[in-house]
């Protein structure tokens, strides 16, 4: 099956004399949690920032679900959701009303607002807080809100720029499994940002490695360590980062 | 959708802002607690002007005999109260002036009596310290008993005021001082919270990458802040009620006429109220137009206290002094290109003097077209992707 759901086509985004994006063309199928790993400032948010139609490109066209970024934004977005790296809650609202929030942001009646706020708040495990103003919530409870409120959108893509980011240790771990439930139950097609490669190994079916700005790999972890004749994904991240040979 | 959309955005941010209980307290209890605190001066003030017992020096130069009547009935007069009548040579009372050191003091010219029964007028010479309310109000009912005193001869008496420092006016200048210096800082949380905060937070991210236009998304954080300005401008209604019970209790029934005087009429209390609602909404839209620029919530804060105080605090002193109306030149104009100095301007018009309608519609036209310039250029500001980068 050929079901190709984003696209994208020599994509070039520039800031004034900076290149952030360069040449970059790449494809993700249907139902794939495809993981972008690179070093900070890679292009790897900028990236997401185009295919979730914020940023518009410089040069080269990116297509998601059919539509083109700069032509159709409005149409995507009714079809994506996006977490942006450390976002926070509305912390003087309750985890309930942070994710009906979103859910009425998309226009639903008040019905399917209070059904599918219910059942996010169940699948992420939230059930005895839920009416808590999410201010009192520690970070790893604070994420799963924000990734529960990304999902009530029943998005067709979703979008995660570093969700574990700025979060302890056993909140990330929270998240991660969340995020691998949803993968395994809800067959979500799921673009990850990250840097840490436990997280891609986890979650990702596939992977691309932004190395300034330019798409320096992309494959299963797999394929990339036998590309790369590499012990693991590890040796292969640091071997393009920084151009010594693994 | 989009209405669906921008009531959801609008119900947000008003849940979000009736939590934050500092916000909502500047909000409902600023107007109520400003009114009280000018309640308080204006019962004092209005006290002090019947009040007695205050020295007034005489310069009595008249050749004839009247000007040693009129001393006769000032100094033998209940009404007035006066602690005492000192009697002091012109040079000796020149030299008090000098030296700031007289309230009141009247000079009776040596022509006098001759002026008044020749030429049936003549002048006397009052020279007050207006920095003082007791002094202001012993003069002003010197001069009054003075004229009614001298008509007896089917004569008229003129009365030059010379003021012994600069003239300062009290009252109600005040409430036209403060009350634009509180409702256009009183947004300023809300406006910093609610855009370079929201941004700060990366939630501003979330949000415009809805199926939402950024336009609808800045008219849904526009109208919860006009729900806010609103319940600031009723706020503002209940503070004058209030201040109109304070003044007439804290001057008590001795001075119940004067206290009438400064009362607030009820009919203008919603000329004020939109006044103060318009300055509100003035001061969000260049709040907007801060927060789209600034880097952080507290760089949106402290840009937008900044940029609406000083001005705010010039025209206020500008008005306060007297000067506002009269102010000419480049700095005139500069002055009345500042937004605000417009409210100031209505707000006086309809309270210290009955300023004609065009005027006031002027004023006000002025203040909704910066207002519609400042949100037209916030939401430009709001349309670039550096917004978010």
């Amino acid at each position: 099956m050929n079901d190709i759901v984003i696209k994208t086509e020599g994509l070039v985004k520039k800031f004034k004399n900076i290149v952030a994006l360069d040449n970059v063309t790449l494809q993700i199928q249907r139902g794939e949690v495809f993981g972008l790993l690179g070093p900070n400032g890679a292009g790897k948010t900028t990236l997401m920032r185009i295919l979730t139609c914020l940023f518009a490109p410089t040069e080269g066209r990116a297509e998601v679900l059919g539509y083109d970024v700069t032509e159709k934004p409005e149409e995507i977005r009714r079809m994506i959701a996006l977490l942006p790296q450390e976002a926070e809650t509305y912390e003087h609202l309750t985890a309930w009303e942070n994710i009906a929030y979103y859910a009425g942001m998309y226009g639903l009646d008040k019905k399917e607002i209070v059904y599918r706020t219910k059942r996010i708040i169940e699948l992420i495990g939230l059930n005895d807080r839920a009416g808590d103003v999410t201010k009192r919530f520690s970070s790893g409870m604070k994420r799963k809100v924000l990734v529960g409120r990304a999902l009530v959108l029943q998005p067709e893509i979703l979008f995660l720029d570093e969700p574990t980011t700025g979060i302890d240790v056993l909140g990330a771990r929270v998240v991660r499994h969340l995020l691998k439930q949803l993968s395994e139950r809800e067959k979500i097609t799921t673009v990850l940002t990250t840097h840490d490669l436990t997280e891609i190994q986890q979650l990702c079916d596939r992977v691309g490695i932004l190395v300034e700005g330019k798409l320096a790999a992309i494959g299963t972890p797999v394929e990339l360590e036998a590309q790369f004749k590499a012990v693991n994904l590890e040796d292969v991240f640091v071997g393009l980062a920084t151009g010594e040979r693994v | 959708m989009r209405f669906q959309q921008i009531f959801w955005l609008l119900k947000k941010e008003l849940r979000s802002a009736s939590r934050a209980r500092w916000l909502m307290l500047g909000f409902v209890l600023g107007p109520l607690l400003l009114w009280s605190f000018q309640a308080f001066i204006q019962g004092f003030i209005a006290r002090s002007l019947v009040a007695g017992g205050l020295t007034v020096y005489i310069t009595n130069e008249d050749e004839g005999n009247i000007g040693e009547e009129l001393q006769f009935i000032l100094n033998h007069s209940s009404e007035l109260n006066l602690g005492a009548i000192i009697e002091l040579t012109r040079s000796q009372g020149l030299n008090m002036v000098e030296k700031g050191n007289l309230t009141v003091w009247l000079v009776i010219p040596s022509d006098f009596t001759l002026n008044l029964t020749i030429e049936k007028r003549a002048t006397i010479i009052v020279y007050v310290d207006s920095s003082s309310i007791l002094a202001s109000s012993t003069a002003h009912r010197i001069e009054m008993l003075a004229k009614n005193s001298i008509d007896v001869y089917q004569q008229e008496l003129y009365i030059v005021e010379k003021a012994i420092r600069a003239e300062v006016n009290f009252g109600l200048t005040l409430v036209t001082f403060l009350i634009p210096m509180v409702a256009v800082l009183a947004p300023g949380p809300f406006v910093s919270e609610s855009f370079a905060g929201e941004r700060e937070r990366k939630t501003l991210e979330g949000l415009i990458a809805l199926p939402m236009s950024r336009l609808a998304i800045l008219s849904g954080k526009f109208l919860s802040a006009l729900v806010l300005v609103a319940i600031y401008g009723v706020s503002t209604i209940f503070g004058m009620i209030l201040y109109n019970k304070m003044v007439h209790l804290l001057a008590g029934e001795q001075a119940a006429i004067m206290a009438a005087e400064y009362t607030i009429n009820l009919s203008v209390m919603p000329m004020i109220a939109i006044s103060v609602a318009l300055l509100s909404l003035c001061a969000i839209s260049i709040g907007i137009v801060i927060s789209c620029l600034a880097k952080d919530q507290k760089t949106a804060a402290t840009y937008i206290q900044m940029v609406l105080m000083v001005p705010t605090m010039l025209v206020g002193i500008l008005s306060f002094t007297g000067n506002l109306q009269t102010l000419s030149g480049v700095l005139g104009l500069i002055v009345k290109l500042i937004p605000f100095s417009h409210a100031i301007l209505f707000m006086n018009g309809v309270l210290l003097y009955e300023a004609p309608l065009i005027d006031l519609i002027i004023n006000i036209i002025y203040l909704l077209g910066a207002t519609l310039v400042f949100l037209a250029i916030g939401a430009k500001l709001f349309q670039r992707e550096t917004l978010i980068h």
